[in-house]
C-alpha cells in the first residue's frame, strides 16, 4: 500500500465520520434533550444548558 | 481592552432597524442563534470616538413588550434579566417617522423599565416630502429622552446617534407612564408584597404567559400570601395599559408633530390598489415571478459556463501535474467534480436571493403576503403561512422555523407539513441541469425562454402542491380555532444596495457552505465506493480479455470496457444494482438511483453525485452537463436523460421529501417522529407514483 492509498483511506475515514456525526450522532443526541410543552400546543427544546425549560 | 457599551437595538418590524444595524456595524457583525432555540441573533461592533466601541445587539422586531411569539420573548427575556451578559447599558428604539404613533408604544414600555433609552427616528429623509414636521425639543421633553433623526438610506444622523450612545449615562431615566394608575389597588397590593421590586418589571413578569427561559424569578417567588388576579382580569389590565399608553402618545404627538396626511397617502394608496387588486394583483405577481426565473436562466449562463470550464481545467491540471496514484484520482475525479457541482450554481442562487431581497426591500413582498392571504385562508392556512411558504423558496429549514409566529397550533402544523413542497434553492441545481438537458433552448413568442418557463412552471407546481396538501390536511386535522392575520404594510421605497447585497451574500454563503461541506464529504465517499470493489472488480482486465478472445477491440475500446465493468462491479455499482429494480420503472438506471439515495442528505447532492460517478473513468467529457448528456442507455443506445426520464425526474424531485435536515427540523418543531415520518412516506410515495405515471405515459 503506497502513500497515496493511505491518504485516500484517511480522507475516506474523515468524510465518513463527518457524515455519521452530522446525520446520525447529532440528531440522536438532539432528540434526547428534554422538551417542554408551550401554551400554543407546540413543544420547545430545553437547549443544551436546559435554560429554556426553567 | 476597554469595556464595550452594550447597546440593544429595538423596534417594530419594518422600521428599518436592520438598515440602522448595518450602518452602525458595517461588516463587523455576526449572525447566530439564541441558546437552545432557533431565533436568529445578530450582533456587531460599532466604533465610537476615541477608540471606544459599542456592542450592538439587533433584537427581533416586536410591536410591544406583550409577547405572543418565541422571537418576541427574546426581547423581554433580555430586558427583564439584568444578569444576562447582553443586558443593555442603553437601548436604542428605532421608529419610523411615518408610523411614529404606533412605534412609540414599544418605546414607552422600554422607557418604563428604567433603561437609558434613545429614540432613533428613521427615514427622516421623507419628512419634507411627506410634509411631516416634528418639534424635537418638545418631544424630547415629553418623552424624557434624547432623539436622533436618522436616514439609513442617506447615511445621515449616525454620528449623532453614536454620540448619544457614548453619553448614555446622561440620559434621563424618568418613566413615561405611571403604570399603577391602571389598577391602583392591585398595584398597591403588589408593592406591599414585593417592596424591593420594580413594579413595572413585576407587572411584565406577571402578565407574560410564556416560558421565560433565562429570567431570574428568585426575587419574586418568595411570598405566597399574594392574592393574584384571574387571567382574564390580567388581560383586561394589559389592554387598559395599552390604551393609557396610546392616550399618552396621542397627547404628546398632538403638540409636537404635524402631518399632511392627504399628500402622504396618495401615491401609496393608488399603487396598493393595483398591486393588491383581486385580479391585477395576481397577474402582476405572476409576471414578476416569470421575469425573475427568466433572468435566473439568461443572466447566469455566462458565469456558470465559466465555472464549469474552470473546474474541468482544474481536474485536468491535477491529473497532469500531481504524481499518478489513487489520491490524485480522488482529487481529480471525486473532490473537484463534487465541489464543481455546487459552486456552479452560485450565480443562480445569488440571482434568486438578489430578487427576493429586492422584493422585500421595496415593500412589495408585504403586498404579496396580503394578496396571497385571501387564497391561503380557503385552504386551511393562516395569512402568516405565506411567509414560511415564500421563505421556503430559499430553504425549508428556516421557513419551518419561521412558522413559530403562527399562534394557532393546527395552522402551524399544516404549514410545517406542506412547506417542503415549495421549490427550495436546493432543488434549483437539479431542475436547472435536467431542464438544460431535456428542454430545447427555444423562445416562446420570441420573448420567453422555454427553459425559463419550465422552471416557472415547477415553482408554481411547488406552491400548488403545498396548497393542495394543506387543503387535505385541513379536512383531516379537526381543530376548530383560527388565528387572525395582521400584517404591516411598509411604505414603498427604493431598495438599498447595501442591504440587498448583504442579504444576497449571506444567503448564498450559507447555501454554499451549508451544503458544500456535505457534498464535499459525500463526493469523497462516493468516489471511494466507485473506485474500489470486491471479487471481479479486481480482475476486470482479464475478464474483458476472456470475453474478447479474438482481441478485436482497440486500446481505447478495451479501456472503456474495463472501466465500465469496474464501475458496475464496484461497491457503489453493487448497491446501485440492488436498488435498480425500484427505480427502473421511473426511467432511471442504477447511477441515477444512487444519486437519488445520496441526495437524501441534501437535494443538490444529486448533481454532485452524478458528476462524481460519471467522472470515474471518463476522460472524454469534462463538464458536468456534457458528461450527463453523453450518458447513453446500454441497450437502446439512446441518451439516458431523454424527455420521458427527464420529466419523470423533475417531477420526482418536485414532490419528494429529499432532505434529511428538513425532517430533523420537523421532528424538532413538532417534538414527534410521527409527523416527519408521515411526511416522508406521503411525499415519497406521491413522488414515486407521479414519476412512474409520467414516465410510462411519455415513454
Amino acid at each position: 500500500m503506497d502513500f497515496q492509498n493511505v491518504l485516500v483511506g484517511l480522507t475516506f475515514l474523515a468524510a465518513l465520520l463527518f457524515l455519521l456525526r452530522k446525520f446520525i450522532w447529532i440528531p440522536i443526541t438532539d432528540s434526547r434533550k428534554k422538551s417542554l410543552g408551550t401554551l400554543d400546543g407546540g413543544k420547545t427544546k430545553c437547549g443544551s444548558d436546559d435554560c429554556q425549560c426553567h | 481592552m476597554a469595556q464595550q457599551i452594550q447597546v440593544a437595538l429595538l423596534g417594530n418590524p419594518n422600521t428599518g432597524k436592520t438598515s440602522v444595524f448595518n450602518r452602525l456595524t458595517g461588516l463587523n457583525q455576526k449572525v447566530g442563534n439564541y441558546p437552545g432555540i432557533t431565533v436568529e441573533k445578530k450582533e456587531g461592533v460599532c466604533n465610537l470616538s476615541r477608540g471606544k466601541k459599542a456592542h450592538i445587539l439587533d433584537l427581533p422586531g416586536t410591536y410591544s413588550l406583550n409577547a405572543s411569539s418565541i422571537d418576541e420573548n427574546q426581547v423581554i427575556e433580555l430586558l427583564l434579566n439584568k444578569n444576562d451578559k447582553d443586558y443593555p447599558d442603553v437601548a436604542v428604539v428605532v421608529c419610523e417617522v411615518e408610523n411614529l404613533k404606533r412605534n412609540l408604544l414599544l418605546f414607552t414600555q422600554i422607557k418604563d423599565l428604567k433603561i437609558p433609552t434613545i429614540l432613533a427616528i428613521n427615514m427622516a429623509d421623507r419628512m419634507t416630502r411627506k410634509a411631516i414636521s416634528l418639534d424635537i425639543p418638545a418631544l424630547e421633553k415629553a418623552l424624557h429622552t434624547k432623539i436622533v433623526l436618522l436616514s439609513a438610506r442617506n447615511n445621515e444622523g449616525f454620528e449623532a446617534l453614536k454620540t448619544q450612545i457614548e453619553q448614555f449615562k446622561n440620559l434621563p431615566m424618568t418613566p413615561c407612564l405611571d403604570t399603577t394608575v391602571i389598577a391602583p389597588e392591585y398595584f398597591d397590593r403588589l408593592a406591599k408584597t414585593y417592596p424591593a421590586q420594580d413594579l413595572y418589571k413585576l407587572w411584565l413578569v406577571i402578565t407574560q404567559d410564556v416560558n421565560f427561559g433565562k429570567l431570574d424569578r428568585t426575587g419574586v417567588s418568595g411570598p405566597i400570601s399574594f392574592q393574584t388576579e384571574s387571567i382574564s382580569t390580567l388581560k383586561r389590565l394589559q389592554q387598559k395599559e395599552t390604551i393609557k399608553r396610546y392616550q399618552f402618545i396621542n397627547d404628546t404627538l398632538k403638540t409636537t408633530m404635524t402631518v399632511n396626511v392627504a399628500m402622504a397617502k396618495d401615491f401609496r394608496s393608488r399603487l396598493d390598489r393595483v398591486l393588491t387588486h383581486h385580479v391585477w394583483g395576481y397577474v402582476i405577481f405572476f409576471a414578476v415571478l416569470t421575469v425573475i426565473f427568466q433572468a435566473i436562466f439568461d443572466w447566469s449562463s455566462y458565469p456558470m459556463d465559466f465555472i464549469d470550464q474552470t473546474f474541468a481545467q482544474m481536474g485536468e491540471w491535477v491529473k497532469q501535474n500531481l504524481p499518478k496514484g489513487d489520491f490524485t484520482s480522488l482529487l481529480a475525479e471525486g473532490v473537484l467534480p463534487g465541489l464543481g457541482g455546487i459552486i456552479i450554481f452560485i450565480p443562480q442562487i445569488a440571482f434568486l436571493f438578489l430578487f427576493i431581497a429586492i422584493l422585500e426591500e421595496t415593500g412589495y413582498m408585504s403586498r404579496v403576503v396580503f394578496l396571497m392571504d385571501r387564497v391561503m385562508r380557503r385552504f386551511g392556512l393562516s395569512g402568516k403561512s405565506v411567509v414560511p411558504l415564500i421563505s421556503g423558496t430559499a430553504c425549508a429549514i428556516p421557513a419551518i422555523m419561521a412558522t413559530r409566529n403562527i399562534e394557532n397550533w393546527k395552522e402551524r402544523l399544516i404549514t410545517i407539513l406542506v412547506t417542503p413542497f415549495t421549490t427550495c434553492s436546493a432543488r434549483l441545481p437539479v431542475y436547472l441541469i435536467i431542464i438544460s438537458l431535456i428542454i430545447p433552448q427555444q423562445r416562446v413568442l420570441g420573448l420567453f425562454s422555454l427553459q425559463g418557463l419550465t422552471l416557472t412552471f415547477l415553482y408554481f407546481l411547488g406552491f400548488a402542491s403545498a396548497i393542495f396538501a394543506a387543503f387535505l390536511l385541513d379536512r383531516f386535522l379537526k381543530v376548530p380555532s383560527r388565528s387572525f392575520f395582521v400584517i404591516e404594510m411598509p411604505n414603498y421605497k427604493l431598495p438599498m444596495a447595501k442591504n440587498v447585497l448583504i442579504t444576497m451574500v449571506e444567503k448564498t454563503k450559507s447555501f454554499v457552505f451549508g451544503a458544500g461541506k456535505i457534498i464535499f464529504a459525500i463526493s469523497i465517499v462516493l468516489w471511494v465506493l466507485a473506485s474500489y470493489g470486491p471479487g471481479e472488480f479486481n480482475h476486470a482486465p482479464e475478464i474483458i480479455d476472456q470475453r474478447n478472445p479474438d482481441n478485436t477491440l482497440s486500446v481505447a475500446a478495451r479501456n472503456a470496457a474495463i472501466e465500465s465493468f469496474q464501475l458496475e462491479h464496484s461497491y457503489i455499482g453493487i448497491m446501485g444494482k440492488a436498488i435498480e429494480p425500484i427505480v427502473s420503472p421511473l426511467g432511471y438506471d442504477w447511477k441515477i438511483g444512487i444519486a437519488i439515495v445520496s441526495s437524501f442528505a441534501a437535494r443538490e447532492v444529486f448533481v454532485g453525485t452524478l458528476a462524481t460517478i460519471y467522472s470515474v473513468g471518463n476522460d472524454d467529457e469534462q463538464t458536468i452537463r456534457n458528461r450527463m448528456a453523453a450518458e447513453v442507455h446500454p441497450l437502446l443506445g439512446t441518451p439516458r436523460f431523454n424527455f420521458a426520464s427527464g420529466v419523470s425526474l423533475l417531477l420526482f424531485y418536485a414532490f419528494a421529501m429529499q432532505c434529511m435536515s428538513t425532517l430533523a427540523v420537523v421532528r424538532k418543531e413538532t417534538n414527534s417522529w410521527v409527523w416527519p415520518a408521515g411526511q416522508l412516506i406521503f411525499m415519497t410515495t406521491l413522488a414515486y407514483v407521479v414519476a412512474f405515471i409520467t414516465y410510462q405515459i411519455l415513454n
